[in-house]
């Protein structure tokens, strides 16, 4: 009879396990949501993927998913819910017009909670992508209600990139986490900024609710698949902001206090040094490739390692610290910016008060020396300062072409080379210097 | 010391039995209650829209999807565009959008084909479409053809092929990288085949030359969800609940 009974209970206990990836104990109400929000600012990190242990000294669950922009900013949302035992659901992209949910179960013959959670977190990387983003998601308004940590960026299709926002800064401005598709051999280190992405960029093409970019929020459960108008919060306001002002306008409405000229410069400048930083890698994944391989590339292989979008960031991230510091000298003549600051910049744009165009014609190859900031070695004895990588990229010496060698892809010469000269090549960045008056 | 594997046998018996009722609701019972269900649906639909007038005021609101819940738009339920469809909110909200200038004896479907037609278009973007294949096997393939999420993709797209699963949700399949990524219509067209096309869903982004722009959801040639953003109003609809905001 003992032994009947415990048949049962393990019967009993194997049908409740094939239950689904995970089993919610939790709903989803405005307190989980300000949890959400809460944990994004003080958990969601450039390691979530990366780190093999976490700080409690247990492994990182994580540890090896390698996302792309889309799966980055879904990965956010379902890894809190996952650990909070609160429901997660998707609008399944394929069109079947079923949710994609935590309670699936086709994982359940994984014993392991953590493995058949992962398991999922693949299954999801393969389905959805950022055109999937529109249906579990909704444009919000410019206010800290909405446009706090846990919500969005999304780009429209003409850049085709999306952010999460891991906090906003007390001066308005986001503190961003994101990644892009680079190799299976690239860092699983995620990228960040502290700054705003060029809404000429985010909206280029289509600033209307119809081109889904600029600041949005997941959807409640009860209105995916629902008219997207309905979602409570919902709002158009973002689209009916002219460019030219929305930064502004967003970091005015997002701000509880304003940061003074020297916090903004050294923050811009952090920024650009950081997007500089992050170029190594990407520029080294292709330069490995090039030399693992002869002639040209086929169309997935050269956008695969070519990097038109991450060279543009890098030069709106200058852009933004040269148009920041051109108004604190027209406004009072950066009289409240130190003078170890003021020298810095004055390296990096010797010609503040002129055109960009006319800086850049006159500006000479930059040292290192005691002005230099944010010194970045490339390759073995290879260094350059900021103000060395802003002569090159603004002199349109940065090449983003893969099959050009490490002295092209860093400018140290004018490309393109003899490889690069004799293949096709797509996609191919120039900088447009007018945005940076 | 005989009796245990006694109990271990009636153990794996139980089980075995378990695992073949399971099997017999979710590939039997469950797919033939499904079938019977959708029909009476078709039937009870068909009924009500002979006995109701054209245009009923205010339709339903899409039931609110639970994360077990069907499907909350039924994949398979195909509208002809140019049938007799009742115009629920569409009159109201199109004479509130356009102040009267347009025709409100149209459906939504017959309205964006009309302003396609009609109206300078700028662009057309189609982010997102997809295709359910029967296979002569009676299995289900889907086939997506999306902007890929490629850094540098610059609006190129890429296909994907899934199968369906026992809840009726995507499996991913492996598919050529290089003739997935911007794929030919060719390639794309093999893929459906062999095959009958079940669905077919396309999102679709329109720009107008007067500055007008639309995103459109279509289900087998009928408009599902439209926003037709106007200067200063937009007309949204999901199938004819609509309104002007």
């Amino acid at each position: 009879m003992r032994h009947y009974i415990l048949m049962l209970f393990v019967l009993g206990l194997s049908l409740s396990a094939r239950a689904q990836v995970w089993t919610e104990t939790n709903s989803w109400s405005q307190a989980w949501e300000d949890r959400y929000a809460e944990w994004v600012r003080s958990e969601w990190n450039v390691e979530m993927f990366s780190r093999k242990t976490l700080p409690n000294g247990r492994g990182n669950p994580y540890y090896g998913m390698r996302a792309d922009c889309a799966d980055t900013v879904y990965s956010m949302r379902m890894i809190f819910a996952y650990e909070n035992r609160l429901p997660f659901a998707v609008l399944d992209p394929t069109g079947s017009g079923r949710l994609i949910t935590n309670r699936m179960t086709r994982y359940n013959s994984i014993s392991n909670q953590s493995e058949r959670f992962r398991q999922f977190l693949w299954f999801m990387y393969g389905t959805i992508s950022t055109a999937s983003v529109p249906n579990d998601t909704f444009p919000v308004a410019l206010t800290p209600r909405f446009v706090r940590s846990g919500a969005m960026i999304l780009t429209t299709k003409k850049n085709h990139h999306s952010w999460s926002v891991k906090e906003i800064l007390p001066i308005g401005v986001p503190w961003l986490v994101f990644n892009s598709v680079v190799s299976s051999s690239s860092s699983l280190v995620l990228q960040q900024r502290q700054s705003w992405p060029n809404p000429y960029w985010v909206f280029e093409g289509d600033q209307s609710p119809g081109g889904y970019a600029g600041f949005r929020a997941f959807r409640p459960i009860s209105f995916i698949g629902q008219p997207v108008w309905n979602v409570p919060g919902y709002s158009e306001e973002q689209y009916n902001v002219s460019l030219a002002k929305w930064q502004k306008l967003a970091t005015t409405r997002l701000a509880v206090r304003r940061e003074t000229d020297e916090q903004q410069l050294s923050r811009l400048m952090n920024t650009a040094c950081n997007a500089l930083k992050d170029r190594i890698n990407s520029v080294n994944d292709g330069l490995r490739n090039l030399r693992q391989t002869s002639g040209c590339y086929d169309y997935a292989t050269y956008d695969n390692f070519s990097t038109p979008n991450r060279d543009q960031r890098l030069f709106d991230d200058i852009v933004a610290l040269r148009i920041a510091y051109k108004d604190i000298v027209q406004v009072n003549g950066a009289e409240n910016v130190s003078r170890t600051m003021v020298d810095r910049l004055n390296k990096i744009f010797p010609r503040i008060s002129s055109s960009a165009k006319e800086e850049t014609s006159s500006m000479a190859v930059q040292s290192l020396d005691s002005r230099s900031v944010c010194e970045t070695t490339y390759a073995s004895g290879r260094t350059i300062d900021l103000a060395e990588a802003k002569r090159r990229i603004f002199a349109g010496l940065f090449s983003n072409n893969p099959l050009d060698e490490i002295q092209y892809r860093w400018g140290e010469a004018r490309g393109p080379s003899s490889r690069a000269r004799a293949c096709q090549s797509w996609s191919v960045w120039t900088p447009n210097l007018s945005q940076a008056n | 010391m005989e009796r245990r594997p006694r109990w271990i046998l009636t153990f794996l018996i139980v089980f075995c039995l378990l695992l073949a009722v399971d099997y017999f609701f979710l590939h039997f019972l469950f797919p033939l209650k499904r079938a019977a269900v959708m029909e009476e649906l078709g039937r009870k639909v068909e009924e009500s829209l002979d006995r109701e007038p054209p245009d009923v005021p205010h339709p339903p609101t899409p039931s609110v999807p639970t994360p077990d819940a069907p499907p909350i738009h039924e994949p398979s339920m195909k509208d002809s565009p140019g049938a007799a469809l009742p115009r629920g909110t569409f009159r109201e909200a199109v004479h509130a959008c356009f102040d009267g200038r347009e025709d409100t004896e149209e459906n939504p479907t017959e309205l964006m084909a009309r302003l396609e037609s009609s109206r300078e278009l700028a662009s057309k973007d189609t982010p997102i479409e997809n295709w359910h294949v029967g296979r002569p096997d009676g299995r289900e393939e889907r086939i997506m053809l999306v902007w890929s999420d490629r850094p540098n993709a610059g609006g190129k797209k890429e296909v994907r092929l899934f199968g369906v699963d026992a809840e009726g949700l995507p499996i991913p399949r492996k598919l050529d990288e290089k003739r997935a990524f911007d794929p030919s219509t060719e390639y794309v067209e093999s893929l459906k085949s062999p095959g009958e096309v079940l669905f077919h869903q396309r999102k679709e982004i329109l720009k107008f030359a007067d500055g007008t722009s639309a995103s459109v959801e279509w289900v087998d040639g009928s408009v599902r969800e439209m926003q037709l953003f106007l200067a200063a109003k937009t007309l949204s609809c999901f199938n004819l609940d609509c309104r002007c905001l």
